[in-house]
């Protein structure tokens, strides 16, 4: 008898320490990289068998690389590539011709003119003429004249963007305007991914598109999924943790692509409205339930007045903003508290009271 | 209870002590040592490990990216990227990375460098 309850008592702590692990009862983790629209996406998802998880990322990747091919704005006219495109197509045809296009790039339009709209014109799809005149990324990024960017402010205003929905059709007004869709794609083609993958019955998992993090249910430990913010003056730093279930979070800095000159930073986030890199934020941070809109939503707030653009995602429901002005000062929406572990030096201010 | 009982009963027990004891122990391994693995793939295919440690003297060497060589740095815990061919030298701009589960990405080389571990958070964004 007394021998029986030892055992038991052994094979206990042996069963125990396994729990611990997790190796009885664990999900299966599935994770792939790959460099698509200009950045590397990683997926990771969970799930009880491997063959199923790798054709949902592959279906995913699909999806992603589908959207990237028609809301590429980089490819010459006349291409094969610019044929594929929507946006090379409606930016060759602008002022003469509407042009039928997917309704991915319907949607994604759509949601570009509630940002428009939202942040009065600091949101503006049709930057295109600004984007390609500053050259960012190329090695010839230079700061342009000021004559050539007044120049170029006529050609760009989302008032002469015409989305056409029952047509599935869109025209821009006058030749020498361009749609950019770079500061939406990425986030939306996370978007569709999402759903590729919980259509597969993926219950937890995460896609983070260069940075633009979408989360699916929790994460491995049954916890909120941990999204660091990047310090955005500290290389190596966070400066907060985020606790995030099934949404997003996109960040728009003026640290990651830019260049210097003249003893200045020149980012790469254009003011529409005055075609030059805008100045009242470092870093702004958008959590919302749809990448795609998180994404837009990431560089209006940024081109806005931080005040203002506080107060604008208060007013949305399920969206939450984390901001650090370019005086340093962190600011975020009331519905992060609670949520948000903070981690900044003392280079930062804030006020919890706000 | 004979004697071979209670030999089968300690040897029980101080087996499950043992496994108990390496499962429990097994993730920190690395630490222990003071040693982090480094991972640098291209076209998500990995070319080489490196294996970074506060002992070891800081070196560089080239791997070969997608057009063309790309020289990365190691001193004690911390990689960078130093050299690369690419116009926007966005991977030498990230400067070090040191802690697990941190990444360098070399775009236009198709590059990923990525220190093996636990991080504190699932992903950054940026």
């Amino acid at each position: 008898m007394k021998k029986l309850v030892i055992i038991g008592i052994s094979l206990l702590l042996l069963v125990v320490a396994l729990l611990k692990t997790g190796s009885i009862f664990a999900l299966k983790e599935y994770k792939s990289d790959r460099f698509m629209m200009d950045t590397l996406i990683t997926i990771k998802v969970y799930g009880k068998e491997e063959t199923k998880l790798r054709k949902a990322v592959e279906e995913a990747y699909n999806e992603m690389q589908r959207i990237a091919d028609m809301s590429d704005r980089f490819p010459e006219e006349g291409t094969t590539a610019c044929k594929t495109s929507d946006i090379c197509r409606i930016n060759a045809q602008a002022g003469k011709n509407p042009v039928k296009v997917h309704k991915e790039v319907i949607e994604m339009l759509m949601l570009c003119m509630k940002g428009y709209k939202l942040s009065k014109g600091g949101f503006d799809a049709t930057i295109g003429p600004l984007t390609m005149l500053w050259g960012f990324g190329s090695e010839d990024a230079v700061v342009p004249s000021s004559d050539k960017v007044k120049l170029k402010l006529p050609d760009v205003g989302s008032n002469l963007l015409h989305i056409d929905e029952k047509k599935q059709d869109v025209f821009l007004d006058k030749v020498g305007m361009k749609l950019d869709l770079g500061s939406v794609a990425k986030g939306y083609a996370a978007e569709r991914a999402a759903q590729i993958l919980q259509k597969n019955g993926i219950k937890k998992g995460l896609i983070d598109a260069g940075g633009n993090i979408r989360v699916i249910g929790s994460n491995s430990q049954n916890r909120p999924w941990q999204i660091g913010i990047k310090d955005p003056r500290k290389k190596d730093a966070l400066i907060a943790i985020l606790s995030l279930k099934d949404e997003s979070a996109v960040t728009s800095g003026d640290y990651y692509r830019y260049f210097e000159a003249d003893g200045k930073r020149w980012h790469h986030i254009i003011d529409p409205r005055t075609g030059y890199p805008a100045n009242k934020n470092i870093s702004v941070t958008v959590i919302a339930k749809d990448a795609g809109m998180a994404d837009i939503l990431s560089t209006a707030f940024f081109v806005m007045n931080p005040e203002e653009a506080i107060k604008t995602a208060e007013g949305m429901a399920g969206v939450e903003v984390f901001l650090v002005t370019s005086n340093k000062k962190i600011m975020h929406t009331d519905g992060l508290k609670g949520r948000l572990e903070l981690k900044a030096g003392g280079e930062y201010h804030y006020d919890p009271g706000r | 209870m004979t004697l071979g009982d209670r030999l089968l009963i300690v040897a029980i027990l101080i087996s499950s002590a043992i496994a108990a004891l390496f499962i429990y122990l097994k993730p920190f391994n690395k630490e222990l040592i003071n040693e982090q693995t480094v991972i640098i793939s291209c076209k998500g295919a990995v070319i080489k490990k490196v294996t970074l440690s506060e002992k070891r003297h800081g070196k560089t060497f080239n791997v070969m990216g997608r057009i063309g060589l790309v020289t990365v740095e190691t001193l004690g815990k911390q990689i960078r990227i130093q050299e690369a061919p690419c116009h926007d030298r966005l991977c030498i701009r990230q400067g070090w990375i040191s802690r697990p589960g941190q990444s360098i990405v070399c775009m236009p080389s198709e590059l990923l460098i990525t220190i093996e571990g636990n991080s504190p958070v699932d992903a950054v964004t940026r």
